[in-house]
C-alpha cells in the first residue's frame, strides 16, 4: 500500500513539475511560427518556380542567361493556365483592390446623341419673374395644409411657448410653405431622337416585330442608359422618347406612373364638371416628364379650361398658380385674371404685379414702352396704362378700375 | 509539425484538387498549337465551331407558364440544370406586346466581364448580342433570314398560280354559258 501511495504522489509531483510555474523561464515551451520556416527554401518544386520567376524578371529587364528560350517556350504554352499575366512579385498577385475602379471602371456610359439637353424656359428662370409669381399665388394655410385623402393626419397638440420659440416655429412653417408651393418647371419641348447605327439588308424579314434592347448596368441615370431598336427590315437605330419611357417603366418603375395612357387626359369633361383641375395637374406631374409633349399639351388644356370659365380660385395658393400666370402672360390673355383680381379679390398690388409680369415677358409691347420706370409709378397708374393699350375687355376693366379711383377721393373728404 | 507531412504526402502522390478551367474559341485548324498540353481538351459540336472544355456558359433559362415562355439570360455551369444560375445577366421576352415589340434586357458590363474570362455563348445569345450591335452578326441568323425569304417567294408564286387558274375557270364557265 505504501508503494502505491508513493507512486501516486510521485505522478502528481511530476505533473506539477511539467506545468508552468512562476519560476519557469522563457524557454519552457518553444513556440514554432511560420517565420522560423521562412528561411528554408522548401522542396525542389518551390525552388524551381523561384528560379523561373527570377529569370522572367531578368528577361523583362533585359538580362539574358543560358536556357532562356526553353523557359519562354514553356511559359508561352502555359498561358491558358495563368490568370492573365505572369506575376513576378506576390504584391502583384494580391493587389489592393480599388472598389471604385472595379465596380465603376467598365461602365457603359452612353451619352445622349447630338448633345441633347433639357432646356428650361429662359423667361421662367429669371428671379424677378419667380418673385412675382410667388407673390401672386398667395399663402393661405387653410388651403396649403388642408387634409389630403389617403395621408395620415396627426392629432393636434397644445404647447406653451415663449416669444422666441414662437418665432422659431413660424420660421419652420415658412420653410414648409416653400416646400408645398414649389412650382413645377416650365421647359421647352424636347427634340426627337433620330439616329441610325447600322443597316443590315441581309436581315430583311427575319421577324415580324421590333426588338428593343435596354442596358441594365447598375448605377446609371436614365439619360445615360443605352436603348436600341432593331426593326424587321434590318435597321439598327436608337430608341425614341416614347420607347425610352416605356422601357424605363418596365425595368425601373416609379410609384404613381403607369405604362398605358389614361383616357382622362383626352376626355376630361366629367372631371372638369366636378372641379378636379388640381388633381389632374398633380397626376400629370407624376406621370409625365416636364420636357415631354404630353405634359405641355395637357397642362395647357387645363389652363385654357380655367381661363374660359374663370375658375382661378381653384388653383390659388397651390403650386400650379405660377404656371397658370406664366402661360397666360406669355400668350397675352391676362384680362380674365385681371378682372378676377379687381372684382373678387379687390387688391390693387396683385393687379400691378400681374402687369409687371406681362411687361417682363413681353418687352416689346406698348405697355412696356410706356412704363419704363415701374417702381416709381403707382399701382393704379400701371393698371391704367395696360387697360388703355393692350386690353381686349377695355370697358369692363375700366368699370372695375373706377371703384379703386373713388376710394382715395372719398377718404380725403373725411 | 504534423501539417508539413500531410502536404508532402499530397505532393508525392500528385494529388490534384479541382482546378478551374477557362475556355475560349479557337480557329478551325489551330488545334495543333495546343497539342503538347495534357490539361486541354478540344472538341466540336454540331455548330461547327470547335470549343475548348468549358464550365461557364451564358444561356437562356426558361421561366413562365405553359404556352407562355419567358427567358432569363443567365451565367451557369454547363453540367447544371437549365433553370439554375450563378448570376442573372438579363431577360428576353419572345412574345410580342400590344405595340408588336419584343423586349430584351442585357447587363453589358457583366457580360463583358464574363466573356473576357472565357464564358461560352449559346446560339440564341449570340443572335441577340449580334442584333443589339454589341457583337457582329451571327451567320446562322443570316442563313435563316435568306431561307425565309425564299420560302415566301415560293408561296407567292403558288398563290399567283392558283388565282390565275381560278380566273381561267370562271372565264371558261362564262364561255360555256
Amino acid at each position: 500500500m505504501t508503494t502505491l501511495l508513493h507512486r501516486f504522489t510521485v505522478a502528481k509531483l511530476l505533473r506539477v513539475a511539467c506545468c508552468r510555474s512562476v519560476y519557469s523561464g522563457p524557454e519552457a515551451y518553444p513556440v514554432f511560427s511560420r517565420q522560423d520556416f521562412a528561411e528554408d527554401d522548401g522542396t525542389w518544386e518551390w525552388k524551381k518556380l523561384h528560379n523561373i520567376r527570377q529569370r522572367v524578371v531578368d528577361i523583362q529587364n533585359g538580362i539574358n542567361h543560358e536556357g532562356d528560350k526553353k523557359i519562354v517556350d514553356d511559359e508561352a504554352r502555359k498561358v491558358h493556365l495563368l490568370p492573365h499575366k505572369i506575376y513576378s512579385k506576390p504584391e502583384e498577385y494580391y493587389p489592393l483592390t480599388d472598389v471604385a475602379k472595379v465596380v465603376y471602371g467598365n461602365k457603359t456610359k452612353d451619352p445622349m446623341p447630338k448633345g441633347i439637353k433639357h432646356k428650361m424656359d429662359p423667361d421662367f428662370i429669371r428671379p424677378e419673374v419667380q418673385d412675382l409669381l410667388k407673390s401672386l399665388t398667395g399663402r393661405d394655410p387653410e388651403i396649403v395644409f388642408a387634409e389630403q385623402t389617403g395621408l395620415y393626419t396627426h392629432m393636434p397638440r397644445v404647447r406653451l411657448l415663449t416669444t422666441e420659440q414662437l418665432n422659431q416655429e413660424i420660421k419652420k412653417m415658412d420653410e414648409k410653405f416653400d416646400e408645398m408651393l414649389e412650382m413645377p418647371p416650365v421647359m421647352l419641348e424636347r427634340e426627337e431622337i433620330e439616329e441610325t447605327i447600322a443597316f443590315d439588308e441581309l436581315l430583311d424579314g427575319y421577324e415580324e416585330g421590333k426588338l428593343i434592347f435596354t442596358d441594365i448596368t447598375v448605377d446609371l441615370k436614365p439619360d445615360e442608359r443605352c436603348m436600341v431598336v432593331r426593326e424587321p427590315t434590318g435597321l439598327l437605330r436608337r430608341a425614341q422618347w416614347d420607347e425610352r419611357d416605356r422601357a424605363l417603366g418596365v425595368y425601373y418603375p416609379k410609384c404613381g406612373r403607369s405604362l398605358h395612357k389614361d383616357p382622362v387626359f383626352e376626355n376630361p369633361q366629367v372631371a372638369f364638371k366636378n372641379q378636379f383641375h388640381k388633381n389632374i395637374l398633380e397626376r400629370i406631374l407624376v406621370e409625365f416628364v416636364p420636357d415631354s409633349k404630353e405634359f405641355i399639351h395637357y397642362t395647357q388644356m387645363v389652363y385654357d379650361e380655367i381661363d374660359k370659365e374663370s375658375q382661378y380660385d381653384l388653383l390659388r395658393s397651390t403650386r400650379f398658380f405660377g404656371g397658370l400666370a406664366f402661360y397666360l402672360a406669355k400668350h397675352k390673355s391676362i384680362d380674365g385674371l385681371l378682372k378676377n383680381i379687381l372684382e373678387n379679390k379687390s387688391s390693387l398690388p396683385d393687379a400691378a404685379d400681374l402687369v409687371k409680369l406681362f411687361c417682363l415677358i413681353n418687352n416689346e409691347s406698348n405697355t412696356a414702352r410706356n412704363l419704363k420706370d415701374l417702381n416709381n409709378c403707382d399701382d393704379f397708374r400701371i393698371v391704367q396704362v395696360y387697360v388703355q393699350n393692350d386690353a381686349t375687355m377695355k370697358k369692363i376693366l375700366e368699370l372695375s378700375l373706377q371703384t379703386f379711383q373713388q376710394i382715395p377721393q372719398s377718404a380725403q373728404n373725411f | 509539425m504534423v501539417r508539413l507531412s500531410w502536404l508532402l504526402l499530397e505532393r508525392v502522390r500528385n494529388f490534384r484538387k479541382l482546378q478551374t478551367t477557362r475556355e475560349r474559341l479557337v480557329a478551325r485548324n489551330a488545334e495543333c498549337l495546343f497539342a503538347g498540353d495534357e490539361n486541354i481538351q478540344v472538341y466540336s459540336k454540331l455548330d461547327g465551331v470547335p470549343r475548348l472544355k468549358n464550365q461557364y456558359a451564358i444561356r437562356l433559362a426558361k421561366h413562365g407558364c405553359p404556352n407562355r415562355p419567358f427567358y432569363h439570360i443567365v451565367l451557369a455551369k454547363t453540367y447544371d440544370d437549365r433553370d439554375t444560375e450563378i448570376e442573372q445577366l438579363g431577360t428576353y421576352d419572345p412574345m410580342p406586346n400590344i405595340n408588336n415589340e419584343k423586349l430584351c434586357a442585357l447587363n453589358f458590363e457583366r457580360i463583358k466581364y464574363h466573356i473576357a474570362l472565357g464564358a461560352y455563348l449559346t446560339r440564341p445569345i449570340r443572335r441577340l448580342l449580334g442584333l443589339s450591335g454589341f457583337l457582329p452578326l451571327d451567320p446562322t441568323l443570316l442563313i435563316f433570314a435568306e431561307n425565309l425569304r425564299r420560302r415566301k417567294a415560293i408561296e407567292q408564286k403558288i398563290k399567283s398560280k392558283e388565282s390565275e387558274d381560278s380566273e381561267k375557270k370562271t372565264e371558261t364557265e362564262k364561255e360555256v354559258d
